[in-house]
């Protein structure tokens, strides 16, 4: 193996193993990790979970529910992509959280997307994300798979990408240059120039991008003693508008790729499995009724997935709303009787120790936001 | 930061310095088509004919493509390996778009309308069209002939050229949408055994207010975007289905410039932001989506979203309150002429040379290989022996995240330097540095691009850290001031 000068700086300032160390926080460094899977363009949450026991949905949607339903309980059904994640459900390691979303309901991806990662109710408000904020309290860092740094992870020192190159003839860039870099500059730019000086060299052929193998780069960073402690893998175009499909199609592939990244992740990081909380996130869910175009509208509540951590108590938690006219927001969509920043926090409670009413003021900026970890997970 | 690299690609080796006169004229010129016949080759004045597609030859070699994938796709005969080398070579082969990326470097690089260019971006980064179901075919018309044309032209024009091209209405999804109550469905609702389908869809619609007018400032409502959506059904159809196009030949149904089908279109009055569009009696509809377009082109929530927005990405990222109703009440005074609007965009930003502009790694790339007089592009005759990119430069567009011809959602290429900054998006810049030096062939060196631009000591300090030529022109070319920040 060639020693790289990169390597070499590396490893004899021994930098590599100090960076991710917990700084001054609540937490001890046995706490766990938290993986968010993006889903942009806003899901389907009554694709990935049809609630089978509601009849208005066969009236609404006949077109759009599958056949072939993994059967969860008398009231609700998943998507039959989501296979590996009913076996999470019926070992109690998985859990769905439905008619959920985040304070939003005006149904503009950018707007709605703003929110879900700043995880403030005010579109464009704030700079930073919810994660990042809550990884600057725990004083961990934390990992996206992605080219940019996405604002769910931004607000907190030591965070990074990973997304390898594929630029043929070209090497990684030189420490010492990327070093001179950081130095002419100041703030986040000069930040990010000196963590190439850090940052191990990927070689670029090799390197796969996809979202399982992402995925897997994922597991691995996690697992590392002092690297990052939570990872954001997105997933994109659950913008289904037209031939959403049902037991095949657009969303049934990208729902089995979520499905996949639970997998991967489950299998990858071994027992540290046991200590990681995997959460999905999206702007919005869609309209309950079928458009022209054997696809759905913007719309407001969806379902949320998690996986992972020492157990569940429920398959679903819900407060159903239904699905009759009467019932739907705006008469048209399924409403959110759960605010998601409420599963959200819990999931922060779970992963990092930080504490309920600390993580709602400090996290998130509203003291009202109750807390559902006893609700959620088997233990608290 | 040099004018030249805030409103243009910068400055070729032997180009004169950029003064607002220079600036105006090339913003006003008719657009000359500039490429290299190879990479080592000298430019040519002109693109050949049979590279420079129609319309019309766009949505055709969209339909032959879709076709034929869909006759090796269900070809029985071939076992699914036959099929996998038949399909890549069909990829291969239906490669009008990369000549169309190839193109988008070549004028940035060697042409001599890079103003022009980057105002030409500007609006096509606005008027986002993502690759969905043939659309990387037609986006290349939409930025040299549409918003080419249109930015000599008005907003209003712009915009109502841009909402009813095939691009748009196919990527976001306005092909599919059918009124109710229109012939189509009225058919299905007395037909309802053939099982018919009609409905609206709102996905333009939305857009149409959310992010090329209004903005969500202008506070509109769900009716609002329904009954723009009403306006809109009948605009469009499936531009890549053979059947569907078979089917409107018939009815002589197939004038691009107007794709419109009466019998898809809702009838009957629609509010939108409290004005009623009514057809007359004897009228389709489909001067309504003329009329509102007008109305929204002008709505004083629309002036502001863009005139800030011109701003965000010539003058400031976070421009002042100033800078922003200067171009507003330009924009206001000569009723959306955009002539007028980037005229005055151009003498702000000639006035504000000493503030930082972040600048995007496209607009990066190619103003490195244009200040340097290098190229890592094929020539159009070199295409498929591409050594770096497999065809048009697809391949480096997608590395450095800004490919228009991507997937992508319909807000754009975000304006932000927050946005592109990065690890991994600092790994890229370094390589594309990197590769420029040792593949581009530089025409002059780091010293002299410093001296022509008038670089500032700081940078000159920065570059005299390197200890080759490799490294000065990576420290150069990623320093501050030539980033942008």
């Amino acid at each position: 193996m060639v020693v790289n000068r990169r390597h070499f700086l590396a490893s004899s300032l021994g930098y590599l193993t100090l960076l991710g160390w917990p700084r001054a926080g609540f937490t001890d460094v046995k706490s766990g990790r938290l993986v968010v899977i993006l889903l942009e363009g806003g899901m389907d949450g009554l694709a990935a979970v049809p609630p089978i026991g509601d009849m208005a949905l066969f009236d609404q949607r006949r077109e759009l529910v599958p056949k072939n339903l993994l059967e969860v309980d008398r009231h609700f059904a998943l998507n039959p992509a989501l296979k590996n994640f009913n076996m999470l459900l019926k070992s109690s390691f998985g859990s769905i959280v439905h008619a959920t979303n985040m304070p939003y309901k005006r149904r503009s991806h950018f707007e709605g997307q703003n929110i879900m990662e700043s995880g403030i109710s005010t579109p464009f408000a704030v700079k930073t994300g919810w994660l990042g904020r809550a990884l600057d309290l725990a004083g961990f860092s934390g990992e996206s798979l992605s080219l940019n740094l996405p604002l769910l992870l931004r607000g907190n020192k030591g965070n990074d990408t990973y997304y390898p190159a594929k630029i043929k003839k070209t090497d990684g860039p030189d420490p010492m240059i990327a070093r001179y870099l950081a130095n002419a500059r100041s703030g986040m730019v000069s930040e990010t120039f000196e963590s190439l000086y850090f940052k191990e060299n990927i070689n670029n052929r090799r390197a796969r991008r996809d979202p399982i193998s992402l995925a897997k780069h994922a597991a691995v960073a996690l697992r590392k003693v002092g690297g990052p402690r939570a990872a954001v893998i997105k997933v994109k175009r659950f913008d289904t508008h037209a031939n959403q499909g049902a037991d095949s199609g657009v969303f049934f592939s990208r729902m089995r790729l979520v499905d996949n990244i639970f997998e991967t992740l489950r299998v990858k990081l071994e027992e540290d499995w046991e200590t990681t909380i995997v959460v999905t996130l999206t702007e919005f869910g869609r309209t309950v009724a079928v458009n022209g175009s054997l696809g759905t509208d913007h719309g407001y509540g969806s379902a949320g997935l998690l996986a992972g951590g020492d157990g569940f108590k429920e398959k679903v938690v819900t407060d159903w709303p239904g699905l009759q006219k009467i019932d739907l927001h705006d008469g048209r969509d399924l409403m959110a009787t759960v605010d998601y920043r409420s599963v959200l926090s819990s999931c922060l409670e779970k992963a990092f120790g930080l504490p309920h009413d600390f993580i709602i003021e400090k996290v998130f900026f509203d003291p009202k936001i109750s807390r559902l970890t006893d609700r959620i997970f088997l233990r608290s | 930061m040099n004018i030249s690299l805030r409103v243009g690609y910068g400055l070729k080796p032997n180009e004169d310095a950029l003064t607002l006169t220079r600036a105006l004229t090339q913003l006003n010129s008719s657009a000359r088509q500039i490429g290299v016949r190879s990479r080592s080759g000298s430019p040519i004045e002109k693109w050949p004919k049979e590279l420079t597609y129609s319309l019309e030859d766009r949505v055709k070699e969209a339909r032959l493509f879709r076709s034929s994938r869909e006759q090796i796709k269900r070809n029985q005969n071939l076992n699914s390996e036959q099929k996998m080398t038949l399909l890549r070579r069909l990829r291969r082969e239906s490669n009008l778009w990369h000549f169309d990326q190839l193109r988008l470097a070549h004028q940035a690089i060697l042409g001599d309308d890079p103003v022009r260019q980057r105002f030409m971006t500007f609006w096509w980064n606005h008027f986002s069209v993502g690759n969905t179901k043939g659309t990387r075919f037609y986006t290349g018309d939409l930025y040299w002939n549409v918003i080419g044309n249109g930015i000599q032209g008005t907003f209003a024009e712009l915009l109502y050229n841009v909402t009813k091209h095939p691009a748009m209405l196919t990527y976001l999804d306005n092909v599919y949408s059918i009124g109710e109550n229109s012939d189509k469905g009225v058919r299905a609702k007395l037909n309802p055994d053939r099982r018919i389908r009609v409905g609206l869809n709102d996905n333009l619609a939305r857009e149409l207010l959310e992010l090329h007018s209004v903005s969500t400032s202008a506070n509109y409502s769900e009716v609002d975007i329904k009954n723009t959506a009403k306006i809109l059904s009948g605009w469009g159809w499936q531009f890549n289905g053979e059947r569907v196009w078979k089917r409107l030949v018939k009815l002589g149904l197939t004038d691009l410039s107007e794709p419109f089908i009466d019998h898809h279109h809702e009838p009957g009055e629609k509010v939108v932001l409290g004005k009623t569009y009514s057809p007359g009696i004897f009228s389709s509809g489909q001067e309504s989506l003329k009329e509102l377009i007008e109305d929204l082109a002008r709505n004083k929530h629309t002036i502001r979203h863009l005139s800030k927005k011109l701003c965000q990405h010539f003058i400031n990222e976070n421009p002042s309150e100033k800078d922003i109703s200067l171009i507003e009440s330009a924009w206001h005074d000569s009723k959306g002429d955009l002539r007028v609007v980037h005229r005055n965009v151009l003498e702000r930003a000639f006035k504000a040379i000493n503030q930082p502009k972040f600048q995007w790694p496209l607009t990066w790339t190619f103003s490195i290989l244009r200040k340097f007089g290098a190229n890592i592009f094929a020539g159009w005759e070199e295409l498929e022996s591409d050594p770096f990119f497999d065809g048009g430069g697809s391949r480096l567009y997608r590395e450095i995240g800004q490919n228009f011809w991507s997937k992508r959602q319909p807000d754009g290429f975000s304006l932000k330097q927050e946005d592109w900054t990065s690890s991994e998006h600092m790994d890229r810049r370094m390589r594309v540095s990197n590769l420029v030096f040792s593949y581009g062939n530089p025409g002059i060196s780091c010293d002299e691009v410093i001296g022509r631009l008038g670089m500032a000591r700081k940078t000159r300090n920065l570059v005299s850290k390197g200890r080759t030529e490799a490294e000065k022109f990576t420290l150069l070319t990623c320093s501050p001031e030539f980033m942008g920040g």
